[in-house]
């Protein structure tokens, strides 16, 4: 059986370098009125790993929904920032984007919204269509631009982990990667925990709230690059299961109260147990959770192609620009540090102690 | 000429790691991915070096005694589910393949390729949409993913 090759899956377009910039150009005067409609910009600064972000926002309508998870985060003194964002929305300023110049047909927008032929290493820019809302860094100046149609439309799940696609560009070209995944561990050692939804990671990360491991983050994280990788914290929030009948002390605590039937119940452990989070933790170790619903909780060593397995496609395909180097990355990173199976048991109590002692003797 | 039955790995959208002798395989523009057990990743490794099929068949006559028909046709499936997911195309190379120093699986087995497919729903893979009077396209929700969170 011989097959041709696979053609290219769509035609390929001219890039538009220039008129990006134009459009971004188009877009800061677009924010000047919006801002000046809501009667001025609002700052928020915060420190990620290291780095300056400035929040600017026309009015007050998206700090509600895009600061809180990042609160842990921010700093009353700012320092000169590395990336500033300007954000608005257009529902409270009355202000809407430019009209896109590109074409539209079926070929403008790729998997993850990025706009064809306009999205470049240089200038980068996704249109999300579930909520209407535009992302659009400018590489070389270190500026960014975040527009939603109307902030009453942002989903829970960007408010637990706001503006992912923009830090995730800027902080990736500073080799700092979003991987899928929790951070937990002790000062000298950190434990990954990776797998896709639903394979036990949150509800670990979560019973180590009431032991003496220290919590960089539930379902996203920052990571260095190999040969000593650290975990950065970037969003504190933390998600249950909706059922949520291994932890049922936590659903007091839940921001989204009044959440839809399809939204997942999340806290933010910056409001609940700020004294548990941490900016960072070196990796040490990678752990591939797997239910059993034995009693007891055991730690034993699995492939690095398991932990690969479980920690490359649901990192990849959560983000655009999924390629080749990424996936090199992480493959890097399961050959560098040593990658166990957490087999959980139904006695929560147990996993944040084999947790600990297993980092212990790595630190030790 | 190209060579008969010597096939090629479909990059770019096909990006591949080799870990202790077993390969994970992600089709990035498909949302799908794979793994290898051991047979099957050594087959693989000796695919990217542009072994052929004809070849690696006589390779693996040759280091294990007790290869059965069935063992063959095994090797024959895993190359044509190999060619029906898009994760190899047909070597548009000349070249002659340059076999990699690689130690063969100690035993062989049938080789299997595990396909997992529930990442999908992260990518809009359908792009066909509306566009609204501002000039931004509208998509139904359930065509795209809300993200894992």
């Amino acid at each position: 059986m011989v097959m041709t090759a696979v053609a290219e899956p769509f035609p390929e377009v001219q890039r538009n370098v220039a008129e990006a910039f134009e459009y971004h150009a188009a877009l800061d005067v677009a924010f000047e009125q919006a801002a000046q409609a809501a009667g001025g910009v609002e700052c928020r600064d915060f420190v990620v790993a290291g780095f300056g972000i400035r929040l600017r926002f026309a009015g007050v309508a998206l700090i509600a929904k895009l600061t809180p998870a990042l609160e842990h985060l921010a700093v009353a003194t700012p320092q000169t920032p590395d990336l500033t964002i300007n954000l608005w929305d257009g529902a409270s300023t009355g202000v809407m984007t430019p009209p896109p110049p590109w074409r539209d047909d079926a070929y403008a927008y790729g998997s993850h919204g990025e706009i064809r032929g306009y999205d470049s290493d240089r200038i980068r820019i996704v249109f999300n269509m579930y909520f209407d809302a535009l992302s659009l860094l400018n590489v070389a100046d270190n500026r960014a631009v975040f527009w939603v149609r109307d902030s009453d439309n942002i989903p829970f799940w960007e408010t637990a982990a706001p503006l992912r696609i923009l830090l995730h560009w800027w902080l990736g070209s500073r080799g700092l990667h979003f991987i899928h995944g929790a951070a937990i561990g002790i000062p000298t050692a950190g434990a990954l925990l990776v797998g896709k939804g639903g394979s036990g990671k949150s509800t670990t990360a979560l019973t180590c709230l009431d032991s003496d491991l220290s919590y960089v983050s539930d379902d996203y994280c920052l990571l260095s690059e190999p040969p000593n990788p650290q975990a950065y914290s970037l969003y504190s929030s933390a998600k249950l299961k909706p059922d949520n009948t291994r932890l049922p002390h936590l659903l007091p605590l839940v921001h989204n109260q009044n959440r839809q039937p399809d939204e997942k119940p999340f806290i933010l452990l910056q409001q609940h147990f700020p004294e548990k989070l941490v900016p960072s933790l070196p990796m040490k170790m990678i752990l591939v959770p797997q239910i059993t619903g034995h009693v007891d909780t055991q730690i034993y060593p699995v492939k690095g192609a398991a932990a690969l397995l479980a920690l490359a496609p649901s990192t990849i395909f959560q983000l655009p620009g999924g390629t080749a180097a990424k996936f090199k990355e992480m493959a890097a990173l399961v050959k560098e540090i040593p990658c166990y199976t957490l087999a959980l048991g139904t006695d929560l109590t147990q996993i944040p102690r084999v947790i600990q002692t297993a980092l212990e003797e790595v630190a030790a | 000429m190209n060579k008969i039955n010597s096939f090629q790995i479909n990059a770019p959208d096909v990006v591949s790691e080799t870990i202790d002798g077993e390969t994970v395989i992600i089709n990035l523009y498909k949302g799908l991915y794979y793994n290898l057990n051991p047979s099957g990743s050594f087959i693989w490794t000796l695919i990217e070096a542009s072994v052929s099929k004809d070849e690696i068949l006589q390779f693996l006559k040759q280091n294990y005694s007790h290869l059965s028909d069935e063992d063959q046709a095994g090797v024959t499936q895993l190359f044509d589910r190999l060619l029906a997911e898009e994760l190899i195309v047909e070597n548009e190379s000349s070249a002659p393949a340059t076999t990699p120093a690689l130690s063969a699986p100690a035993s062989f087995e049938a080789p299997v390729l595990f396909k997992y497919a529930d990442m999908q729903d992260l990518l809009a893979l359908d792009p066909i949409h509306d566009v609204d009077e501002t000039g931004w396209p509208n998509q139904p929700a359930e065509v795209l993913g809300a993200g894992n969170f």
